[in-house]
């Protein structure tokens, strides 16, 4: 049986449970704690959904398929905690170990914790022998000398929350003007003529553009926001087949969604989300992207259950 | 400036819920949905 650690809004596991052998799936949804009762003790485990009374133990867990273990619901957090944020932290670190174990186990599939992980800076300096890059700076303190010329983006690392319902889009500003008594990170803009998004699952790959006068800005995540559409699926050059490849290999990533820029017809890498949100390409599997996934999951869940110990 | 004055108020573009935008499958559901993209860059898992 497939364990897949995800929360309640999560559609694209509702897409890919349609793919996978019924009652073959138990789906743990970490924001609806009410809805499972588990123990784990010395001699194994089970959960168990108390809906339909299915549940998985030590003996009938065959992979573990990390999806997206979130609360939608924000909660403001008192500076001495709360019993809520007791409850999601407890739960949280729970299935975070379980996971680990899972995969100390052999047991994950296509999503994997990276013990050598590979942040925004590593796959940058990891990239560059793989795709074009604009130049880049991560710096504080003081403005670097390239900055002060041409024209640049600035990014977050991470997506933290920033408050006042905000958040930090990709947007153009001038580096002359940033507080350096922030960390920044900033990218040479690249007037590209599209965005390509590259989802790689397990050796293959799915490739969708959109042009970047589409969205106006310069993160086509802001766009999503105001009109939402999916992006047409294009093609990659054999050549551009070969890099991903060969980054996705140094990296040990097994599953991704690339971000890069076409320009004058060669990609311009910008980043690779280990877990990144793919289902929004293909909502209605009319090109074979959720049974892409799904075949994966299952031909990995085969392999789990073919190992001897599992005999 | 600083970051705040570079962030973007996301509540004025198109609330959480509503419009035809399915965000649960969308690349905003991670920075849209809730405290944490834990599972988006795996920060809780290593």
């Amino acid at each position: 049986m497939i364990f897949i650690s995800t929360c309640s809004q999560d559609v694209a596991t509702d897409l890919v449970a349609t793919e996978l052998e019924p009652g073959g799936i138990l789906r743990f949804n970490i924001d609806k704690p009410g809805d499972f009762a588990w123990d784990f003790n010395r001699d194994g485990f089970y959960i168990k959904d108390l809906a339909s009374g299915r549940q998985i133990s030590e003996t009938t867990l065959t992979s573990f398929y990390l999806r997206k273990p979130m609360y939608y619901d924000r909660i403001d957090v008192p500076k001495d905690g709360c019993v809520e944020n007791w409850r999601r932290e407890e739960t949280d670190e729970l299935f975070a170990d379980f996971f680990r174990e899972c995969q100390s186990r052999g047991l994950t599939t296509l999503v994997t914790s990276q013990n050598n992980k590979y942040g925004k800076l590593r796959q940058l300096l990891a990239a560059r022998k793989y795709f074009r890059i604009a130049p880049w700076h991560f710096f504080h303190g003081e403005l670097p000398e390239e900055l002060k010329r041409g024209r640049w983006v600035v990014k977050s690392v991470t997506q933290t929350p920033i408050g006042e319902n905000k958040i930090f889009f990709v947007k153009e500003v001038q580096a002359s003007d940033l507080d350096l008594a922030y960390p920044w990170f900033m990218q040479e803009r690249i007037d590209g003529e599209e965005e390509v998004t590259v989802v790689y699952i397990n050796g293959r790959t799915y490739a969708a553009s959109a042009p970047r006068n589409s969205f106006g800005g310069d993160d086509s995540r802001k766009a999503l926001f105001v009109n939402p559409e999916s992006w047409p699926r294009c093609t990659l050059s054999s050549a551009e087949e070969h890099a991903i490849k060969g980054f996705m290999h140094e990296t040990g990533y097994r599953f991704g969604r690339f971000d890069f820029i076409r320009k004058n017809g060669e990609l311009w890498f910008l980043e690779l989300n280990p877990n990144g949100q793919w289902a929004w390409l293909d909502e209605k599997n009319e090109h074979g992207l959720v049974s892409m996934v799904a075949d994966a999951i299952k031909a990995e869940d085969l392999a789990h259950r073919a190992r001897p110990s599992r005999q | 400036m600083t970051p705040n004055e570079i962030a973007t108020d996301i509540a004025g573009l198109n609330p959480v819920g509503e419009g035809n935008i399915n965000w649960s499958t969308s690349p905003t559901f991670c920075i849209s949905g809730g405290q944490m993209n834990v599972a988006d860059d795996q920060r809780t898992w290593d």
